[in-house]
């Protein structure tokens, strides 16, 4: 399943990269044509050419741009299609180059001219689909992809609370950390386990695993240069993380026992312990 | 971005031949200069 989940975010990466190319590199042997007909002295065919040209890059921007909205729209459970229509628009462009381009650059006769116009238009709607106007974007096996996503983010806040540990020098730390470090991915490891988890333990992967990265990340930048502060710092450190740590292991054990009413309160609390011990 | 896998092959043949095939022609098939012995432009299909 996860294998199946990178291979579609991949494949979207590679989709989304690509993105109206087209339009930018079919028309390039107008550039070309611009350049000649220059050396030619021809200034009505260069200003043509790149004029054309540029349609024809306006429609890719125009493609590209919709195609990173709803990329982004993706990424928010209430997220929607752009209203303007970027896809109609840029095939409007395009076909309108073809046509000038078949017309006035290649002396077709005017009605070839619209056929070429039409079918520039036509294929890029084929290629690049219609507007969606406002409709709700989502994915197929986009509810598996969020709980990957989720994992995702866990995996790599965990990553940089190992990174941070290097940094912290007291031992009693550096092993709460690391015990940390073990109940986290034992949640992380539930939730593969069960999907249906992720509901209930996103907020608190979030919350806490961020809380302990600010904190740790406050504690490693004011260390050692706090003087007279520094038996306080650890102080409170030391019981924020201890705190920490109970509620790692709680909260896999609430994973296990499908107990979640308290959740909320706890995250709650814990926000409100962080800002009042003035580590957020 | 697209629909099916055959819309966006037939619609990449459709960009391939409209606009690649129609800036090549702008390329290679354009007015002849004075030195090809041309007006400057030629005359078109139609005979228009």
């Amino acid at each position: 399943m996860e294998v199946r989940y990178r291979a579609r975010r991949a494949a979207r990466k590679v989709s989304w990269a690509m993105a109206g190319l087209w339009l930018y590199l079919l028309p390039l042997p107008l550039l070309v044509n611009a350049v000649w007909m220059l050396a030619r002295g021809s200034i009505r065919d260069v200003l043509l050419s790149v004029g054309f040209y540029a349609l024809f890059g306006l429609g890719g921007w125009l493609i590209r741009r919709t195609t990173k909205l709803e990329a982004k729209a993706l990424g928010d459970p209430l997220g929607r299609a752009p209203m303007f229509p970027y896809r109609f628009s840029a095939a409007g462009l395009s076909g309108l180059a073809a046509f000038g381009t078949a017309w006035l650059l290649a002396y077709h006769d005017l009605w070839v001219a619209i056929l070429f116009g039409v079918g520039a238009a036509a294929g890029v709607v084929a290629t690049y689909g219609r507007d969606r106007f406002g409709a709700a974007v989502s994915l197929p096996g986009s509810a598996e992809d969020a709980v990957f996503e989720a994992l995702d983010r866990a995996g790599k806040s965990l990553s940089e609370l190992r990174r941070m540990r290097m940094e912290v020098r007291n031992r009693e730390f550096r092993d709460r950390l690391g015990r940390l470090d073990e109940w986290g991915q034992k949640i992380i490891n539930q939730i593969k386990q069960d999907h249906r988890d992720l509901k209930r333990a996103r907020e608190f992967l979030n919350v806490y695993l961020d809380g302990a990265i600010t904190v740790t990340a406050n504690y490693v930048k004011t260390h050692g240069h706090t003087g007279d502060q520094a038996a306080d710092l650890e102080a409170r450190y030391a019981e924020l993380l201890e705190g920490m740590e109970r509620e790692f292991q709680a909260q896999h054990n609430r994973l296990l026992r499908d107990d979640v009413l308290d959740l909320d309160v706890e995250l709650e609390l814990l926000s409100g312990q962080l800002r009042q011990k003035g580590m957020l | 971005m697209g629909g099916s896998f055959l819309s966006r092959t037939v619609g990449v043949l459709l960009l391939a031949v409209t606009i690649g095939l129609g800036s090549c022609q702008a390329l290679f098939d354009g007015p002849p200069g004075p030195a090809d012995g041309g007006a400057g432009q030629p005359a078109r299909t139609d005979g228009g």
